[in-house]
């Protein structure tokens, strides 16, 4: 097991998916032009955000074209609402709390809708992921356990999560999100984003637990 | 139970292999036009129900669209009578004379009515506007031949005694 971890890089060094790559400036630019009704604009900031939206809403839901269509919607009301941006937060927050809004407010009126589980959704790298081979190959007691099956029990976990727990999880732990920053999101303290943080990974942790130990 | 610090580790790790879950390449290249659609359509769809307002009955559900017909219909049905049973137009007047009617014939003789040269000067006639005036004669005030026709009933001549 340590041998394992020691060979993996510390996990806060990797670049974060959620690392703002762009300019809060040129957010800014972008949102005052957009608020002045240029759709162009705000084409240029559905660009700048829309793989990062679209990924928060995928692992919250687990479901391609659920995802597709929240994003979607996420981003046009986020432009019936722009007019009341008042710019407290950066765009990309604000746009983030619609999101996470729009999807939880979607899974809680659909949730008996079956979700698809992602098994062919693994990407090329992730075969090639060092980590991801070693912890197959070298921890895992089912030594031929695959990548797919991987995939799918993570996923069957993160469904099992409350609403909450797996957004937290998702903003956290996948999207690589500071405490804080999931606070003002969720419009809640860090404490409170900690404390579900903790509880959810006691959850999956029992769940995952053949992978674990 | 806190989760060991080595499993938590790994946990992460494992959370991590979600990352890979990406949408093939070229996915998002009509993310934001499709996004741009929606806003459009959106909007379009705003500007045309703006004049649902006026309905009397407004929403989505099948009698109250079946009472809007119905009362769409009934308008219609209104303005196409109206216009039919509009009046001609009456040319205006300025109220300094009144012309006697002309033609007109109460039982006696023909009363012929002012001559256009007469009225001339008695009213301004608007400009444009052409009439004639026609005198019906009556010859007589006789019944018309034939209106009561009957069948000749047998009339015995009656003996007093």
């Amino acid at each position: 097991m340590s041998g394992v971890i020691a060979l993996m890089e510390p996990y806060a060094a990797r670049p974060s998916p959620t690392q703002p790559a762009t300019d809060e400036s040129a957010d800014r630019s972008l949102v005052r032009q957009a608020q002045s009704g240029d759709l162009n604009a705000f084409d240029e900031l559905v660009v700048r955000y829309q793989e990062r939206i679209y990924a928060l809403v995928y692992h919250m839901t687990s479901n391609h074209e659920d995802a597709n269509d929240l994003a979607q919607e996420a981003f046009v009301k986020a432009w019936k609402a722009l007019k009341n941006f008042k710019g407290d937060s950066s765009f990309y927050t604000w746009v983030y709390r619609i999101a996470v809004n729009h999807t939880l407010n979607h899974l809680k009126t659909r949730r008996s809708r079956t979700h698809h589980i992602s098994l062919n959704d693994l990407d090329f790298n992730a075969e090639h992921d060092p980590d991801l081979v070693q912890l197959i190959s070298h921890k895992n007691p089912r030594r031929d356990a695959n990548l797919r099956e991987l995939g799918e029990r993570l996923n069957a976990a993160m469904l099992k999560l409350s609403e909450e727990h797996r957004t937290v999880v998702t903003l956290h732990d996948i999207q690589g999100m500071p405490h804080d920053e999931i606070a003002q999101i969720l419009e809640c303290n860090p404490g409170t984003v900690r404390s579900r943080l903790f509880y959810a990974r006691q959850q999956l942790q029992a769940w995952l637990s053949d992978f674990l130990s | 139970m806190e989760p060991l610090p080595e499993d938590r580790d790994v946990l992460r790790r494992l959370m991590a292999l979600k990352r890979h879950e990406t949408p093939p390449p070229g996915y998002f290249r009509d993310f934001s036009r499709q996004v741009r659609r929606r806003i459009e359509s959106d909007e379009a769809a705003l500007n045309a129900s703006g004049w649902r307002k006026y309905l009397p009955f407004s929403g989505r559900l099948p009698q109250w669209r079946s009472a809007n017909a119905l009362i769409g219909a009934g308008l219609a049905l209104l303005a196409v009578t109206a216009l039919f049973l509009r009046k001609p137009s009456v040319p205006a007047w300025n109220g300094r004379a009144e012309p006697k009617a002309a033609g007109l014939n109460f039982g006696g003789l023909p009363q012929p009515g002012p001559t256009p040269a007469a009225l001339e000067g008695s009213f301004r006639l608007p400009a444009g506007f052409a009439y004639r005036l026609e005198f019906i004669p009556a010859t007589s005030n006789a019944l018309p031949k034939g209106l009561f026709l009957a069948p000749p009933l047998p009339v015995e001549p009656v003996n007093w005694p």
